[in-house]
């Protein structure tokens, strides 16, 4: 096994730290020096918790030398998105409106990552509720791409995506309600997941959309994906639209079992050619290695956009509604009514674009525009859905770029809307509930990553990593080291 | 009232579930506590905090809807209702809007001395909300009540006056105490009215506007209530006749003034209440309740009120007024049942739980059920009596002892007290007969002289020399034989 750095594997660091190669107190004072030094040029993390990782990871080896196991992440640095309840912790969405708010239970992902011994050294920056995808919504400033800082990480999970792609620690969690993880992850050059909707615990990830959300792994290789996987992804009682008795290490996936792949040919080609001619010419790989590809439609991705904001903005104008400086969170004082406070709260707290889908989502709810809106767009995610699923009766998975193209510039679009279809591809498999993953992939020539976006089949995450371990078998693994980062040459 | 008009009433009962926790949560569901005592971090909708059925109120629901005989429904939905008030944890309630969990369903109450059926729309499930407390300076919010289970019962349209509105409060009431499902007191909130009245022209088929009254916390209020709203409908109408009805009497919602017993007007509903119900994405898959789970429910259905008056009437030969005085708690009507289990008297059983026990417990203000007194131990005290081992005159020593000390048995009471134990050898009471005897020489003579009386007094001489400890039944025997 190679000396443990900043590039090595969750796998490697674990095995290292239980073999007693490395303590973790110097896994985690690594990877804390790491973030020191770039969290400043990138601000992808809010909280770093310095003196806490280290005295958990001193306990650790204590615990090592007296023979106990720690778990399958043994000593591993972990970030956490900062709309996942940490016990104790700032907990506060990139929010005004939840400044100081410290959650006084652990999400469920985070005590599994607990109980498996990895160690949270830190809280990502984010789009502001997880509403976004370019970073710049954050309510604490921007996180910026490691790969040229006049591009944006996308979002909404940006800090999450930039610290793993910067080595501020190999595993970090994010969420993904309409590519959140996927999106950020392509265009930081990270691995990305979404799982399937209900295969990881919603318990303690802040409501953006509830039928919608996933809190999603990232890491720079699909191995940490796995791991993280059959750490985070079970069944939870506390979570009524998690999948009974599913856990993801006790699926079906067969290695090298993938024979197929559809692909909508008719899309791809529309593509700027940044994104176009890396992606085909990976799949010519994989047609060359004798995988069938198959050409298929997407007639439904044309709805998909509008689909998802009207969906997703009415679930979220109802989730948010509890922000009202009553119990939590920020409050305004300075008023003379109850109903002053909440709306003088609510107006302060609140960033532009939350309160741009609040009222997308109260007007698309509202009496008179229901049917036209919220309800003629659930009918249309069943017919995504259905699409959907039967692509994935014809072959094994579905692959698509994960956006159509790589990192934009800062202020780029003139248009919101014109941002809003850049998650064209990621939201089909949002609307289905399905597993996507975004693998990175850049040509030497290229300057920023591009990504593959596998989807999968629902509840068969394992089976999807599975496909994809055999896939980089044939196109090769993208390790991707942004040029601008510390070392970026080793 | 005026005989042209017809009196329009339908119901909205909210009943509190008699549930350990909360709807959605594991907070505790109990009405004692300091404020903010009760919850936990989804009862105050946290950031992060999820909903989770309570499976105990589904199991109550199911059982009011046996108990009604609705159409319990394998399959049913939450919705969310959004409005901002402080006392909303999260601004949304979860209801059942378009899928409740109960359909149809009837109740038969009686309205002077007939049985009447009255219908049932529907009954869905939500939570219940917070409470409000103005200070001085400020407003406070108390979560304990916000999330406790509520089941919402909707009548049709189907009263037609304010008697009939008490018929079926009543028997709602009672049915809700005796099945277990709710403790249904009203002065504490866990059942609470809306009432939705409004009146038509006899014979017409139509529905005028009505006005709600929400809210009110008596039975007794909501009689006041609605014939004071039918006589200023009636009124408002009557002295307007160039006027067209729903101009008169707009949709309206009062609440009730229990110190000036008035209607106070709450809002004018001038538009729709924009709630922008949509279904709750936090509990997407449907609420399930298969037929089995339904069959076990039915079967294990508690006895209803109206199958114990029958039993009562019938069984036990219990007259009219004494069936209402044991069930006026279903805790009584248990105490009741457990004590008639064990010693097979329930007229004795009656009167020592209502006169004897109750008086003594008067001044205590707790009826017997609340006393610690076992039921086993009223049926030991009544058997004592009917098998001729206590005098009803040691039995009164040993209920005042009982009262004092619940946990005390009358065995042990009696073992305690030797004077209690009654003089069953004969040769010890014939000795005291022949002293008594002796003593009143002309009652014996009065006696056999035919006067009837004298062997009574003599009765009461003998108890009286035995401190009541003699057993009347022997006395009776032993002193015909010696005057024979």
């Amino acid at each position: 096994m190679n000396q443990i750095n900043i590039y090595s594997s969750a796998t490697d660091i674990s095995s290292a730290i239980l073999e007693q190669k490395i303590t973790a107190e110097a896994v985690v004072k690594l990877f804390l020096r790491q973030c020191e030094e770039t969290n400043e040029a990138l601000n992808a993390c809010l909280a770093i918790y310095t003196n806490d990782a280290i005295a958990e990871a001193k306990k650790m080896d204590m615990a090592i030398q007296r023979g106990e196991n720690p778990g399958r992440l043994a000593g591993v640095p972990v970030i956490v998105k900062a709309n996942i309840c940490q016990k104790g912790r700032e907990t506060n969405c990139a929010s005004a409106i939840l400044d100081g708010y410290n959650s006084p239970f652990d999400a469920t992902v985070v005590s599994a990552i607990k109980r498996e011994g990895g160690i949270i050294i830190a809280t990502a920056n984010m789009d502001e509720f997880a509403m976004g995808s370019t970073g710049r919504y954050s309510a604490f400033s921007p996180t910026l791409n490691p790969w040229n800082s006049n591009n944006v990480p996308g979002g909404s999970s940006s800090g999450s995506a930039a610290a793993v792609a910067a080595r501020m620690a190999p595993i970090s969690l994010g969420s993904d309600t309409g590519g959140s993880v996927r999106q950020p992850a392509c265009f930081c050059g990270t691995y990305g997941l979404k799982p399937s909707y209900g295969s990881v615990s919603r318990y303690g990830l802040v409501s953006f959309a509830s039928s919608l959300d996933q809190i999603g792994p990232m890491a720079n290789s699909i191995e940490d994906i796995d791991l993280c996987m059959s750490v985070i992804s079970k069944h939870c009682s506390k979570d009524a639209t998690s999948i009974q008795n599913y856990q993801y290490d006790n699926t079906n996936s067969d290695s090298n079992s993938l024979k197929s792949i559809g692909i909508p040919i008719d899309v791809i080609r529309k593509l700027p050619d940044d994104v176009r001619i890396p992606f085909e010419h990976r799949i010519d790989q994989l047609k060359k290695s004798g995988i069938n590809i198959i050409d298929v439609t997407m007639d439904t991705l044309q709805y998909a956009i509008s689909t998802y904001y009207i969906i997703s903005s009415a679930e979220a104008s109802t989730n948010l509604s509890r922000y009202d400086g009553v119990r939590y969170g920020c409050r305004e004082d300075n008023v003379t009514s109850m109903k002053e406070m909440m709306m003088k709260t609510r107006g302060n707290g609140f960033g532009p674009e939350v309160k741009k889908r609040i009222m997308i989502g109260t007007f698309s709810l509202s009496s008179g525009y229901i049917d036209a809106y919220y309800n003629k767009a659930q009918t249309v995610r069943d017919l995504i859905r259905e699409e959907m699923e039967t692509i994935l009766t014809r072959c094994d998975i579905i692959c698509i770029p994960t956006t159509p193209s790589s990192a934009f510039r800062i202020g780029q679009h003139r248009s919101e809307q014109e941002i809003y279809m850049e998650d064209i591809l990621t939201v089909p498999a949002s609307l289905s509930g399905l597993p996507a993953i975004s693998v990175p992939c850049k040509d030497n020539n290229q300057s920023l990553p591009t990504a593959l976006q596998l989807i999968g089949r629902f509840k068969e995450d394992k089976q999807l990593i599975e496909h994809v371990k055999q896939v980089e078998s044939i196109i090769g693994k993208q390790k991707l080291i942004p040029s601008e980062l510390n070392g970026g040459t080793k | 009232m005026n005989t042209q008009w017809e009196v329009v009433i339908g119901l909205e009962v909210h009943v509190q579930l008699n549930t350990t926790s909360k709807l959605f949560c594991s907070a505790p569901n109990e009405s004692n506590a300091e404020p903010n005592e009760n919850i936990n971090v989804t009862s105050l909708g946290l950031p992060g905090s999820l909903p989770i059925i309570n499976q105990e109120a589904v199991n109550h629901a199911v059982t009011l809807g046996c108990a009604i005989n609705a159409e319990i429904q394998n399959k049913s939905f939450f919705d969310r209702k959004s409005y901002f008030y402080p006392d909303s944890p999260r601004n949304f309630q979860i209801t059942q809007l378009h899928h409740p969990i109960l359909v149809g369903g009837e109740i038969k109450a009686p309205v002077n001395g007939v049985m009447k059926t009255f219908q049932i729309d529907r009954a869905h499930l939500e939570d219940d909300a917070g409470m409000l407390k103005h200070f001085q300076s400020f407003s406070g919010v108390d979560y304990n009540r916000a999330g406790i289970p509520l089941l919402e019962i909707v009548s049709e349209p189907c009263f037609r006056s304010s008697v009939e509105v008490r018929a079926y409060l009543e028997t709602l009431r009672e049915m809700l105490q005796f099945s277990g499902v709710s403790l249904a007191n009203m002065e504490s909130g866990h059942m609470r009215a809306d009432v939705n009245i409004s009146i038509r022209k006899k014979g017409d088929t139509h529905l005028n506007n009505k006005i709600e009254i929400k809210n009110v916390n008596s039975i007794s209020n909501i009689e006041l209530a609605i014939n004071q709203e039918i006589k200023r409908q009636v009124k408002l109408i009557t002295s307007n006749p160039d006027r067209s009805h729903n101009d008169l009497i707009l949709d309206c919602t009062y609440r009730w003034d229990a110190e000036t017993e008035k209607l106070v007007l709450m809002r004018k509903k001038e538009k729709a209440t924009e709630y922008r119900y949509f279904p709750e994405p936090d509990l997407s898959a449907p609420l399930y309740v298969s037929d089995e789970h339904i069959d076990i429910i039915r079967k294990q259905l508690p006895e209803l009120p109206e199958q114990k008056r029958q039993r009562y009437r019938s069984v036990y030969k219990l007259p009219e007024d004494d069936i209402s005085t044991v069930m006026v708690t279903k805790k009584s009507a248990d105490f009741f049942d457990a004590c008639v289990l064990i010693c097979n008297n329930p007229q004795k059983v009656f009167n020592w739980m209502f006169s004897e026990f109750n008086g003594r417990l008067t001044e205590r203000q707790i009826t017997i059920d609340q006393s610690g007194i076992a039921p086993k131990s009223l049926a030991q005290l009544v058997m004592y009596i009917d098998d001729g081992s206590i005098t009803g005159k040691i039995a009164k020593k040993i209920a005042d002892i009982m009262v004092e000390s619940p946990e005390s048995l009358p065995e042990d009471i009696i073992k305690q007290h030797p004077e209690f134990v009654p003089i069953n050898n004969v040769a010890e009471l014939e000795a005291i007969i022949q002293k008594v005897l002796d003593n009143n020489k002309q009652a014996v003579i009065d006696y056999q002289g035919g006067k009837q009386q004298s062997f009574g007094f003599l009765i009461g001489q003998i108890m009286k020399e035995t401190r009541g400890q003699a057993n009347p039944k022997s006395v009776n025997e032993l002193l015909r034989a010696k005057l024979a």
